[in-house]
C-alpha cells in the first residue's frame, strides 16, 4: 500500500472542509455588512478573510489532486486500535472534566481525573496516586484561591 | 461488606441538607458578608474604571473583613460582564463596576441583542462622574477650539476625531459638537485605549481627540497634548484653565462618564443597604478621595437612589444621541 | 557627562537596600508569574497593585516593573520544557526550545534564554537611557497605518517561517484571523460569529486557544506510545558548547536591536519582535533546515528579543506617558495609583524616581540571571518525571491556566475542542504557529486597518501614500516572492557560485 495515499487523502478531505468553512464565513460576514455609510463595517475584514481561505484551500485541493501532496509517510495518518484507544480513554477524561467542573467543582472534578489519569495510564502505586490527586486538586485550589486570589469553580451539586 | 442505603434514607439526607443549606444562606442575609465578595469590571486590568475599582475593593476588604476580588471581563464595552452579573445569584455576592452612558447604549443598541435593561440592577453607590475633555496637538494649527470649529466649517466633514466607540461618551461629545456647532467632521472611532487616541493626535496622525478628563488630564499638565475645551458647565478641577462649552456659548455641548456599583436585582433589601452604607463611608474616606484625586479621577458620590435617577436620565440622552446619529447625513 | 551623573545617581536610589530587595521580591513573583497559566503579567501586576498601597512609590514602582520584565523569562520555562508558553510572547520558544529538551538539552536551552535575557535587558536599557526622549518622538510617526503595514510584515514573515508548507500555513493563518474575529465589534457592538452564544461575545482568548493546540494536543499525540523514553540531562550539556556559543552570541546581538527599536513603537505587541527574530535567524543561517529541530538560534534570538522589547517598550510609558501593552498599562495605572505622572515632567520633577527606575532594570536583570541560572539544572531536571505524572500535570496545567484567565468554564470546553484540533493538525503536519500569531495580531490588524479607512474617509490610497507604510508593505510584498520562489532561488544560488560582493 502506497502510504502516502493516506496523507495525501487526508490533506484532501482537511481542504474540502476548509473550503466548506470559509464559504460559511464569507456568508455568514455578509450581513454583517461589508462597506457602509460609516465605512468599512464589522463583516468587512472577516469577508476578505474568508475569500482569501476559500482560495488556499482550494489551491491544496488542486494541488494535492494534480501536482502532488506532502512527502510520503509511514502508517496510517490516524491511530489505530490500542494506539487510539488510548487517546480516547484520555480524551474521555478530558471531556469529562469540561461537564463536571461546574456541578462538582474544581476539587473534586480534578481529585477525580487525576485518579484517572494515573490508574488508566498504568501507575499502581496508591501512595502515588493519593499524593499527586489531592495535591493537584486541593493543592492547587488551595494555591489559587487564597495566595493568587483567583477562585477556581465551586461545584453547585456539593457545595465546595 | 457491603453497606445499602435505602431509598428513602437517601432523600431524607437529601432534604435535610438541602434544609441545611437554607438555614445558611438565611443567616448570610444577616452577617453578610460570611464569604469574599466578587466584584466584576468590564475593563481589562489597568483601565481607569479597573484601577478605581481596585482602590474601592481594598478599602471594602477592610471594612468588611473578607476578601474582596476584582474580576476582569473585559469585552463588549461592558456587555460581557453585565451579562455574567445577571446571570449569577443576587445574594450581594457579585458585584458589577461599570460605566454610564456605555451601559446604556449596550441596553439601548438593538445589534447588541442585550439580555438586560436598567430593570435587572440594583443601585449601590456612583464613585467617579467624570467630564468629557476635547484635545489637540501643542503647537499645532489650533490655538483654540473657535480655531477647530472653524476649520471644520471650512473643510466639511474632514477634521478628524478621534474617539472609542460608536455611541459612546466621546461619541456623543462629536455629535453634540456638530449639532451645536453647525459643523460636520469625520470621526475616527475604532480607536482602543485612551492612550491610543493620545498617541495619534501626538504623531499628527488626526486632528482632534474627544475623551474623559482622567485619561488626559496629566498629559495635558505635561505639555503633551493641548485641551481646548471641556464638556460640561463646570470647570475641571484638575485643568481649571481650560474654558468650559458653556463658556464658549454652546451650553447644550455636554458629556461625561461615570463609575459606580451595581448590584442584580432581587438582592436582599438589608444586603443591599449594608453594601450602600459601607460604600459611602469608603467613597467619603479620605484615603480614597486622596487616592483618586491623585489618579486625576474626579469623584461624584452619589447614593442608590440618587445614582439610578443619574442613569435613567443617561438612559433618555442615549436615545437621544441615537436619533441623532441615525438622522445624520451619510457621508 | 550630565546623563552620567543623572545615571549614577539613580544607581545610588536602585543599590538602596530596601529597593533592592522590592526588585528582588518583583523578580520571583514574575517568574512565577510567568510559569503560572493563566495569570498573566497584566493580571499579575494589577493583583498585587493595591499590595503596593502601604509603600514608598520608588519601591513599589521598582517591584512591579520587576514582575514585568521577571514574567518575560518565566514564560519561557515551560515552552521549552513541555511545549506550552506561559506567555505570548513565548510562543516562538517551543519551535526549537522543546526540540532541544526533547534531546535532552533543555539546560543549554533554558541557559541560553536567561542568558539572553540578561544581554538583552541590560544593553536595551543603556538604550534607554541614551536615547530615551528623541526616539520616543520618532516613534510617534507610526499612526494606525504604519502600524497595520507592520503587521502585514508580521503575517508575511510567518509564511517566511514555515518555509515549504505555504499553502497549510496561509490557510492556518486564516483559520487564526476568523478565530479572532469571534466575538462583539469593538465599534459597533454587534455580536460577530457568536451565534447567540453569550461566551463567544467576548471571542476567543488567547490562552485557552494555545493550551489546547499546544498542550492538550501535545499530551493526546503522546500518549499514543505505551512508553515514552525518559529524557535523562547531562550535566555536561548545562552549559552550551562552543560552537553552541558562536551561533547563539550573534543571534542575541540581532535579538538586542531588533527588540529595542520594536519596543519604541506604542502598540507593537511583544509577540512581532520575537517572532521577526526568528524568521532573520532562520534567513541568515548557514543551515536553516536545522530550525524546528532543535536550533539554538531559534531560542536565544527571540528570548533576547523580548526581554529588550521590554525594556525599551518603557520608554513611550516613561517619556511621553504612553503604554505600548495591556501590562504596562497597567503599570501605568500603578505610576498613576502612586501618584507619579509618567511623561517629560518625571525626569524634571522627579529625577530620583525616573533614573533610579531605569538603574534598577539593571539591578533587576542581575537579579533574573542569579535566580535562574541555578534554577536552570532543577527545571531541567522535571523532564525525568516519568510520563504518566508529567502528562497528567500538563493536563491539569492546561485545565487551571484555560480556567482561570476569565474564570469561565467555557473556555475549557474551547482548550479541549482546540486540543483536539490541534492533534489533527499535527497528524496532517500543518503549522501551528500561525494560528497563534494570527489570533494575536488578527485583531491588531482589523482596528489598524478600519481606523486607517477612517481616517482616509474609505480611501485605500492612505497606504502608499505614506512613506513609512508604503515602505513596510513593498518590503512584506518582497517577502512573499522570496517565500514563494525560495527553492528556485536556492537552486538557482547553487548553480552560480555566488560572486562577494564584499571582495570587491
Amino acid at each position: 500500500m502506497a502510504t502516502g495515499a493516506h496523507m495525501n487523502k487526508a490533506w484532501k478531505v482537511a481542504g474540502a472542509a476548509f473550503l466548506a468553512f470559509s464559504v460559511f464565513v464569507v456568508a455568514e460576514a455578509l450581513r454583517y455588512g461589508f462597506l457602509d455609510e460609516y465605512g468599512p463595517g464589522p463583516g468587512f475584514f472577516a469577508v476578505l478573510v474568508g475569500i482569501l481561505m476559500g482560495i488556499m484551500s482550494l489551491a491544496l485541493v488542486i494541488k494535492v489532486t494534480f501536482i502532488g501532496g506532502p512527502e510520503e509517510k509511514s502508517g496510517s495518518v490516524f491511530p489505530r486500535g490500542e494506539e487510539a484507544s488510548r487517546v480516547l480513554l484520555v480524551l474521555g477524561g478530558i471531556i469529562g472534566v469540561v461537564f463536571l467542573l461546574q456541578p462538582l467543582g474544581f476539587r473534586v472534578t480534578m481529585f477525580v481525573f487525576l485518579i484517572y489519569m494515573l490508574v488508566s495510564l498504568g501507575v499502581r502505586n496508591v501512595w502515588i496516586i493519593a499524593t499527586m490527586s489531592l495535591g493537584g486538586s486541593f493543592g492547587t485550589y488551595h494555591v489559587f484561591y487564597h495566595w493568587l486570589k483567583m477562585p477556581l469553580p465551586i461545584g453547585y451539586l456539593l457545595g465546595f | 461488606m457491603r453497606c445499602r442505603i435505602s431509598p428513602t434514607l437517601a432523600v431524607r439526607s437529601l432534604l435535610s441538607l438541602l434544609l441545611l443549606l437554607c438555614a445558611a444562606q438565611g443567616v448570610s442575609a444577616a452577617d453578610y458578608p460570611t464569604k469574599p465578595v466578587t466584584i466584576l469590571v468590564g475593563q481589562a486590568a489597568g483601565g481607569s474604571t479597573d484601577l478605581g475599582a481596585r482602590v474601592f475593593a481594598s478599602l471594602l476588604e477592610k471594612e468588611f473583613g473578607q476578601p474582596v476580588i476584582v474580576v476582569n471581563k473585559p469585552g463588549g464595552s461592558q456587555q460581557v460582564a453585565a451579562n455574567e452579573l445577571v446571570r449569577l445569584p443576587a445574594d450581594g455576592y457579585n458585584l458589577l463596576f461599570v460605566n454610564f452612558p456605555a451601559l446604556n447604549t449596550v441596553i439601548l443598541q438593538p445589534a447588541r441583542k442585550a439580555t438586560f435593561d436598567l430593570n435587572d440592577f440594583e443601585f449601590i453607590a456612583n464613585q467617579v462622574k467624570d467630564q468629557g475633555i476635547i484635545i489637540v496637538k501643542p503647537n499645532g494649527p489650533y490655538k483654540d477650539c473657535k480655531d477647530l470649529i472653524e476649520d471644520a466649517k471650512k473643510r466639511s466633514g474632514q477634521v478628524r476625531i478621534g474617539l472609542q466607540g460608536i455611541l459612546t461618551h466621546a461619541h456623543f461629545g462629536a455629535l453634540l459638537l456638530e449639532r451645536e456647532a453647525g459643523v460636520k467632521v469625520r470621526t475616527v472611532q475604532q480607536f482602543e485605549g485612551s492612550g491610543a487616541v493620545a498617541a495619534a493626535v501626538m504623531g499628527g496622525h488626526i486632528d482632534a481627540g474627544i475623551d474623559r478628563v482622567g485619561s488626559y488630564a496629566t498629559k495635558v499638565l505635561a505639555g503633551d497634548l493641548k485641551a481646548i475645551a471641556i464638556m460640561d458647565s463646570e470647570r475641571s478641577p484638575f485643568l481649571p484653565d481650560v474654558p468650559t462649552s458653556t463658556e464658549l456659548g454652546y451650553p447644550k455641548w455636554k458629556t461625561a462618564s461615570s463609575a459606580g456599583l451595581l448590584a442584580r436585582k432581587g438582592t436582599p433589601a438589608p444586603i443591599l443597604k449594608k453594601l450602600e452604607t459601607a460604600a459611602l463611608k469608603i467613597m467619603n474616606d479620605p484615603e480614597h478621595v486622596k487616592k483618586m484625586t491623585t489618579m486625576g479621577q474626579r469623584l461624584g458620590i452619589m447614593g442608590g437612589a440618587e445614582y439610578r435617577k443619574y442613569a435613567e436620565d443617561w438612559h433618555r440622552v442615549t436615545k437621544e444621541m441615537m436619533e441623532l446619529f441615525a438622522a445624520k447625513p451619510k457621508q | 557627562m550630565e546623563a552620567m551623573n543623572l545615571w549614577l545617581g539613580g544607581l545610588q536610589v536602585a543599590l538602596r537596600p530596601e529597593n533592592v530587595f522590592f526588585a528582588f521580591i518583583g523578580c520571583v513573583l514574575g517568574t512565577w508569574i510567568g510559569v503560572l497559566p493563566g495569570i498573566g503579567p497584566a493580571a499579575g501586576t494589577a493583583i498585587l497593585i493595591p499590595i503596593t498601597f502601604g509603600l514608598d512609590p520608588v519601591p513599589a514602582i521598582m517591584m512591579l516593573c520587576a514582575i514585568y520584565y521577571g514574567s518575560q523569562y518565566g514564560g519561557t520555562i515551560t515552552s521549552i520544557l513541555v511545549n506550552v508558553p506561559g506567555e505570548a510572547s513565548s510562543v516562538v520558544t517551543c519551535f526549537d526550545g522543546h526540540p532541544m529538551a526533547m534531546q535532552g538539552r533543555a539546560g543549554t536551552a533554558l541557559g541560553i534564554a536567561a542568558i539572553g535575557s540578561f544581554v538583552g535587558g541590560t544593553i536595551a536599557t543603556i538604550g534607554v537611557m541614551i536615547v530615551a526622549l528623541p526616539l520616543a518622538k520618532l516613534a510617534l510617526k507610526f499612526g494606525p497605518p504604519e502600524i497595520f503595514a507592520l503587521v502585514i510584515v508580521g503575517f508575511t514573515m510567518i509564511v517566511g517561517l514555515t518555509g515549504k508548507r505555504l499553502i497549510p500555513a496561509l490557510l492556518m493563518m486564516c483559520f487564526g484571523l476568523i478565530l479572532a474575529l469571534v466575538g462583539q465589534d469593538p465599534v459597533r457592538g454587534e455580536p460577530r460569529f457568536a451565534f447567540d452564544v453569550v461566551d463567544l461575545y467576548d471571542g476567543f482568548d488567547f490562552v485557552p486557544v494555545v493550551m489546547g493546540l499546544f498542550g492538550i494536543s501535545e499530551v493526546l499525540l503522546n500518549i499514543e506510545q505505551p512508553v515514552r523514553e525518559v529524557i535523562k540531562t547531562k550535566l555536561s550539556s548545562l552549559i552550551p558548547s562552543k560552537e553552541e556559543w558562536k551561533a547563539a552570541s550573534g543571534a542575541i546581538a540581532r535579538g538586542t536591536t531588533l527588540g529595542f527599536f520594536m519596543g519604541l513603537v506604542p502598540g507593537i505587541s511583544s509577540v512581532i519582535p520575537t517572532f521577526v527574530s526568528y524568521v532573520v535567524e532562520k534567513a541568515v543561517a548557514k543551515n536553516p533546515e536545522r530550525f524546528g529541530r532543535g536550533a539554538i538560534e531559534g531560542v536565544a534570538g527571540p528570548e533576547t528579543a523580548n526581554n529588550a522589547y521590554s525594556q525599551s517598550a518603557m520608554i513611550p510609558l516613561l517619556t511621553l506617558g504612553l503604554p505600548g501593552s495591556p501590562t504596562l498599562a497597567v503599570i501605568m495605572g500603578a505610576f498613576l495609583i502612586n501618584g507619579i505622572t509618567p511623561g517629560p515632567l518625571l525626569f524634571r520633577d522627579r529625577p530620583d524616581l525616573a533614573w533610579g527606575l531605569i538603574a534598577s532594570f539593571y539591578v533587576g536583570n542581575v537579579i533574573l540571571l542569579i535566580l535562574n541560572l541555578p534554577l536552570v539544572g532543577l527545571w531541567a531536571r522535571l523532564l525525568e518525571i516519568p510520563y504518566q505524572y508529567l502528562y497528567s500535570g500538563v493536563l491539569l496545567f492546561c485545565f487551571v491556566g484555560a480556567y482561570s484567565v476569565r474564570q469561565s468554564t467555557f473556555d475549557l470546553g474551547v482548550a479541549v475542542l482546540f486540543g483536539v484540533l490541534g492533534y489533527i493538525f499535527r497528524k496532517l503536519d500543518w503549522p501551528m504557529a500561525p494560528i497563534i500569531l494570527a489570533l494575536i495580531l488578527g485583531p491588531m490588524a482589523e482596528k489598524a486597518l478600519r481606523t486607517s479607512l477612517e481616517m482616509s474617509g474609505g480611501d485605500f490610497s492612505i497606504f502608499i501614500s505614506r512613506p513609512i507604510s508604503a515602505v513596510l508593505l513593498g518590503s512584506s510584498l518582497l517577502i512573499l516572492a522570496g517565500a514563494a520562489l525560495q527553492d528556485h532561488l536556492r537552486r538557482w544560488l547553487t548553480r552560480q557560485p555566488p560572486t562577494s560582493p564584499k571582495a570587491a
